[in-house]
């Protein structure tokens, strides 16, 4: 357990994690990747639905199929882009798409499925009309407690001494690796996780200083 | 803005409708409320636009104006036609490019001081900038 005391340095250790692009070859145990979907499966979700599931991929082979499916993608989106006159915007971002996946020892590809919105149903049921109801749909409930379990496997894998990278850069190949994967609907892929031992530390992307993204409300004056 | 776009990729519109238009893309890119856009409002430094949200502004204008924006042509409505060594050696940008800085933007001009680089650019771009190349770009200037 974390004592309070120790908040600000878990805090720092927070803000030390970094998106991990390079790695190196060493090769991720199993039973660290079994922690990894251990903290995933560990995080909150919209009626304790547990709306995820985890593709974990060790096989070389199969990691080398995922990455030059991606990397297809993104050299013909390349030549697409490249007739425009954005190309030079667009810069080195092609390489964000496939390049983490390239030298990752393990792959995480996260999945979830929505499902039938409940609490409509409930309204529906005392002859209510839902539609007049924001309800659990109306945030993708599902698909964002797939993605506080990503967050909490990313956790984990920092104290694991880990370098990750969620990505969303595969969803270009994304027919592809589901079917390489066996992902069928409802299940849907959510990008991929890159996973590895880092090879080298990258340096932290500014943030936003946190007056322009909170909003306090400490007195009622403004009532 | 929808409502703005017919008379807004009419050559022959008010050049304020132009400001409008580009002041209400802004504002909704950066989900600002239209009256703390103003044009002398500069992207990064007053409405915390990053470096990205210019890019999403660029693709709107386009859109909005049917016309096409160059990265290229960005940079050359700050520096014009000097060339990266006369403008910026070493990145930090000379005393005849501030010169022309001040000359091609003049409403950024209070920003425009020693020791800005060719970098920071694109934080003195303003609400007016954008605009001003529209216009230009509608006039078949090269902007
Ligand atoms: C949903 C999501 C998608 C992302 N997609 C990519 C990606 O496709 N390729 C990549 O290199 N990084 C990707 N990233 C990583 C971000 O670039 C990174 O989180 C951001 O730059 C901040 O850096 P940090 O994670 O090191 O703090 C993604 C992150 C998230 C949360």
């Amino acid at each position: 357990m974390i004592d309070p005391s120790d908040a600000p340095a878990f805090l720092a250790w927070l803000q030390a994690r970094r998106s991990t692009r390079v790695f190196t070859d060493a090769p991720v145990p199993r039973a660290v990747l079994a922690r990894l979907i251990e903290a995933a499966i560990s995080a909150p979700s919209n009626t304790n639905r547990q709306p995820w599931r985890f593709a974990v991929v060790r096989a070389p082979a199969l990691r080398t199929r995922i990455a030059e499916a991606v990397r297809a993608k993104a050299d013909e989106i390349k030549a697409i882009i490249a007739r425009g006159h954005h190309a030079e915007d667009y810069g080195s971002y092609g390489d964000f798409f496939h390049e983490p996946l390239a030298n990752a020892t393990a792959i995480i590809v996260p999945q979830y499925r929505s499902y039938p919105d409940l609490i409509a149903n409930f309204i529906a049921s005392g002859g209510g009309d839902p539609a007049q109801y924001a309800t659990a749909s109306a945030m993708q409930a599902e698909l964002c407690s797939t993605c506080a379990a990503v967050m909490t496997l990313l956790t984990q894998a920092h104290a694991e001494g880990l370098g990750a990278c969620w990505m969303a850069g595969p969803m270009i190949a994304r027919d592809e690796i589901q079917r390489t994967l066996g992902i069928e609907a409802p299940w849907q892929m959510v990008g991929a996780v890159a996973l590895g031992y880092p090879a080298t530390a990258s340096a932290a992307p500014p943030r936003k200083p946190i007056d322009r993204v909170a909003t306090w409300f400490e007195d009622d004056t403004h009532e | 803005m929808s409502e703005l776009a017919p008379a807004a990729s009419d050559p022959a519109a008010p050049a304020a409708t132009v400001e409008e238009s580009v002041r209400a893309i802004i504002a909704t890119s950066l989900g600002r409320p239209l009256d703390e856009v103003h044009l002398d409002s500069a992207l990064m430094n007053d409405l915390g636009a990053e470096s990205l949200d210019l890019l999403d502004i660029v693709f709107c204008i386009e859109r909005e104006f049917a016309i096409e924006i160059t990265r290229g042509e960005m940079e050359r409505v700050a520096r014009g036609d000097m060339t990266d060594e006369e403008f910026a050696p070493g990145g930090l940008i000379s005393e005849a490019g501030l010169a022309r800085l001040r000359q091609l933007m003049p409403e950024a001009a209070h920003r425009i001081a020693a020791g800005l680089r060719a970098r920071e650019i694109l934080s003195l771009f303003t609400v007016q900038t954008f605009a001003n190349m529209v216009h230009g770009k509608r006039e078949g200037r090269q902007v």
